[in-house]
C-alpha cells in the first residue's frame, strides 16, 4: 500500500537535510510563539475572530465574490474568472504573449502560480518566467521545486546555494549568506528594469473596496507589481475578506504564526492600475480568481480547509513534516495543510498516502490561525482513503456473502468449492494463488448430519 | 447587500476587528514610535545629517519642499540615486511602521529602488494602531513599510537589502 511514500521519503532523506529543517521549524514555532505573546493582547480571542471571518466568508463565498468582482473592476483591475489550472495559465500566457513578447516576465512568491505549474507553461509558450524571491529564485536556478510555502529553499545549505550561484555565472564562491543576497540583487536588478508584466499572488481580497494585500519581506514583490507596465495577480477565490477593518488583525496574526515578526516588511495595498496623476505603477492590473477545485471543496466534508492563510505553521510544528521535508508530500502544498488540501482539491486516489502522513498530535490545530480542525480532516480523509481501498479489493467477499445467502446456494457453493483451486478467471485465481485450500479429510457436516437423522 | 447585512447574516458572531489587541499608549506615541521602529530595524537621523547620507537623492515632490536648502544633488532615476526621500502620509506607534499613499507628488519606486531610503514624518501624524493607520487607505494604492527590506531563505539568516532598501532612515519633523 501507499502509506510509506512519506515515510520512505524521510528514511531516504540525509541527516543534513533534515537538521536543518527541524532547526529552522523549531526556530520559526518559537518566534512564532513569543510574537503571539508579545504583540497580541489576547491571541485566542484574535484566532476565534479570524476563524469566524473565514467561516463567515465560506458561508457566503458567492455572493461575496460578486461584490468583490464589482469593486475590484470599480477601481480598475481586469478580472478574469478560472475554473481550472488550464484556464488560469490560458489567460496569463495570452497576457505574457500581448505584453512582452520577447521580454521574461518577473514572477513574484506565490503558491497559487506553483499550484497551476504556471512556469512549465510559460516556457511551453516560448515565455520566461523569472523567479525573484531569493529562495525561489535559488530553485528555479537549480531546477528545483520549493519545499516549504513560505520558506522555499529551507531543504539547502548555503554551500548549496554558492556552488549554484557559481555555476550559473552570478558572481564568485562565496558563502557568506549577505555576499549571495547581493549577487541575486545585482542579477534580478536587470530583469525588473526591462520587465514589462509582473505576476504574483494576493493573500487578502477585501470586498467591501476591491483591494488586494499582498505581503513580503524582500521588496521583490513589490518591484514586481510596480515597476512593470502590466501586473498580473492570480488569487485564490477563497482568499477575501469582507471588509478593510478585518486586515490589521489578518496582517498580525498572518505575519506572527510564519515568522515571528510583528508585520511583514512590505504590506502591498492594491487599488487599480496607476492613475493619471500618479508617477509610476502599472498602467493595467489583471486578476485573475481561480477555482481550481475549491468550490468543490466548499461543498464537501474538507470545506475548512479553504480557511487557511497560508502562514506555514502548521507545517512548522508537525513531527512528520520535520522529520520527512516538504518534497516527501510530493505536492505543492505539503505538511498538515497539504496533507487535507492536496486530496481534498484533487481527489483521494491520487493522494491516498497523504492523510496518514500525521500522528494526529494536534500540534497543527493548536497553531493554526484560523483554527482550522486539521486533525479532524485528516481523520475524515482517512476514512475515505480506507473506503476507497476496501472497495476495490471487495469482489471475493460480495460472492461470499451472495453464497452464504441461503442454504441452497450455501450447498451449490460447498459443493463446488473444491474447484475453487482450478478457478479459471484470473480475478478469482488472484485470491487463491496465494492460499492454499486444506484436502478434506472424512465426510462433509452435511452429509453426516443428512445420514444421522 | 451581503456587506451592509455581515454581522446578522453571519452564523458566527463576529468580534468587532481590533477589539482584541493591542497597545495601552500609556506612553507618547512618539515615544512608542521610536521604540518599534528601531525594533524593526529602522535608525532615526536629523533632518540636518539627510545630506551625508544620500547626496544623490530621488526626492518625492512633497518631501522636496521639506528638504530645500539641505543641498540636496536631485536624481532624476530612482534605479540610479544613492538614495530615495519620501514623506510618510502616516506613522504607526504600534507597528513601527510607515504608510505611504501613492498620489500625484509622490512615487512608489522611491521608497523602493534605492538602497537607502530616509522618510520624513511630521510628528502630528504619528497613530497608535494599525487598525487606525488602515483608515486612512481612501481609495489610493499604498505600501505599509515595516523596517528596512531583509530575507531570511539562506539558511535563516537575516541579510537586510535583498531587493528594497537595506537602511532605513527616519526623520521626524
Amino acid at each position: 500500500m501507499s502509506e510509506p511514500a512519506v515515510e520512505q521519503f524521510a528514511q531516504d532523506l540525509g541527516s543534513p537535510v533534515k537538521g536543518a529543517i527541524h532547526k529552522a521549524s523549531a526556530l520559526k514555532i518559537s518566534s512564532r510563539k513569543k510574537a503571539l505573546k508579545e504583540f497580541l493582547e489576547d491571541s485566542e480571542a484574535a484566532r476565534e475572530y479570524a476563524a469566524n471571518v473565514k467561516a463567515y466568508v465560506l458561508d457566503n463565498l458567492k455572493e461575496l465574490l460578486v461584490q468583490f468582482e464589482t469593486k475590484c473592476i470599480e477601481s480598475g483591475i481586469q478580472v478574469h474568472w478560472a475554473k481550472d489550472a488550464g484556464a488560469a495559465n490560458a489567460v496569463i500566457t495570452d497576457l505574457c504573449q500581448r505584453y512582452s513578447p520577447g521580454v521574461a516576465v518577473v514572477k513574484a512568491k506565490s503558491m497559487a502560480t506553483e499550484e497551476i505549474h504556471l512556469n512549465d507553461h510559460l516556457v511551453a509558450s516560448g515565455i520566461e518566467p523569472i523567479e525573484t524571491d531569493l529562495g525561489e529564485f535559488v530553485a528555479q536556478l537549480d531546477h528545483d521545486l520549493p519545499s516549504h510555502i513560505v520558506t522555499p529553499i529551507i531543504h539547502k545549505s548555503r554551500d548549496d546555494v554558492a556552488k549554484i550561484f557559481a555555476r550559473e555565472g552570478l558572481g564568485p564562491y562565496t558563502t557568506d549568506p549577505e555576499e549571495l543576497a547581493l549577487q541575486a540583487r545585482t542579477r534580478l536588478r536587470e530583469v525588473f528594469k526591462s520587465a514589462r508584466v509582473g505576476i504574483s499572488g494576493v493573500n487578502f481580497g477585501v470586498v467591501e473596496s476591491g483591494r488586494l494585500v499582498l505581503v513580503e519581506n524582500e521588496g521583490n514583490n513589490r518591484l514586481s507589481t510596480t515597476a512593470p507596465e502590466v501586473h498580473v495577480a492570480l488569487m485564490g477565490i477563497e482568499k477575501i475578506l469582507p471588509r478593510d477593518s478585518d486586515l490589521p488583525m489578518f496582517l498580525r496574526l498572518l505575519a506572527g504564526s510564519s515568522t515571528g515578526q510583528q508585520l511583514t516588511v512590505y504590506t502591498h495595498f492594491i487599488r487599480g492600475p496607476r492613475r493619471p496623476d500618479e508617477r509610476d505603477g502599472p498602467n493595467e492590473v489583471h486578476l485573475i480568481l481561480l477555482d481550481n477545485g475549491r468550490s468543490k471543496v466548499l461543498n464537501g466534508p474538507y470545506r475548512d480547509i479553504l480557511r487557511c492563510i497560508r502562514c506555514g505553521a502548521c507545517l512548522n510544528v508537525c513531527p512528520v513534516y520535520r522529520q520527512a521535508s516538504g518534497h516527501a508530500y510530493k505536492h505543492v502544498y505539503s505538511g498538515p495543510l497539504g496533507a487535507v488540501l492536496a486530496p481534498a482539491l484533487e481527489g483521494i486516489d491520487q493522494h491516498k498516502d497523504l492523510p496518514f502522513a500525521s500522528s494526529l498530535c494536534g500540534a497543527c490545530e493548536e497553531v493554526c490561525p484560523v483554527k482550522i480542525p486539521i486533525p479532524d480532516l485528516l481523520l475524515s480523509l482517512r476514512h475515505e482513503a480506507q473506503r476507497a481501498r476496501l472497495a476495490k479489493n471487495l469482489a471475493p467477499w460480495k460472492m461470499f456473502a451472495f453464497g452464504s445467502g441461503s442454504a441452497f446456494r450455501w450447498s451449490v457453493g460447498l459443493t463446488l468449492l473444491p474447484l475453487a483451486r482450478h478457478l479459471p478467471h484470473p480475478a478469482l485465481r488472484g485470491w487463491t494463488v496465494e492460499r492454499e485450500l486444506p484436502s478434506k479429510i472424512g465426510r462433509d457436516f452435511r452429509g453426516w448430519w443428512h445420514d444421522r437423522s | 447587500m451581503i456587506l451592509a447585512a455581515l454581522p446578522d447574516a453571519s452564523p458566527s458572531s463576529i468580534v468587532p476587528p481590533g477589539s482584541s489587541t493591542v497597545l495601552r499608549p500609556i506612553l507618547s506615541l512618539e515615544t512608542l514610535f521610536r521604540d518599534r521602529f528601531l525594533f524593526q530595524g529602522g535608525q532615526f537621523i536629523e533632518k540636518g545629517d539627510i545630506t551625508a547620507i544620500g547626496r544623490s537623492a530621488y526626492v518625492d515632490e512633497d518631501a522636496w519642499t521639506i528638504c530645500l536648502g539641505l543641498g540636496l544633488e536631485r536624481s532624476g532615476d530612482p534605479w540610479e540615486a544613492a538614495a530615495g526621500i519620501t514623506l510618510a502620509s502616516c506613522a504607526v506607534a504600534e507597528t513601527g511602521s510607515i504608510l505611504e499613499l501613492s498620489g500625484p507628488e509622490r512615487s512608489r519606486l522611491a521608497s523602493l529602488c534605492p538602497p537607502i531610503h530616509v522618510v520624513i514624518i511630521p510628528r502630528d501624524r504619528i497613530v497608535a494602531t494599525l487598525d487606525e493607520a488602515l483608515t486612512h487607505l481612501a481609495d489610493r494604492s499604498a505600501v505599509l513599510i515595516t523596517g528596512p527590506s531583509r530575507t531570511a531563505d539562506i539558511e535563516g539568516v537575516m541579510v537586510r537589502g535583498v531587493h528594497g532598501p537595506g537602511k532605513l532612515y527616519a526623520c521626524l519633523t
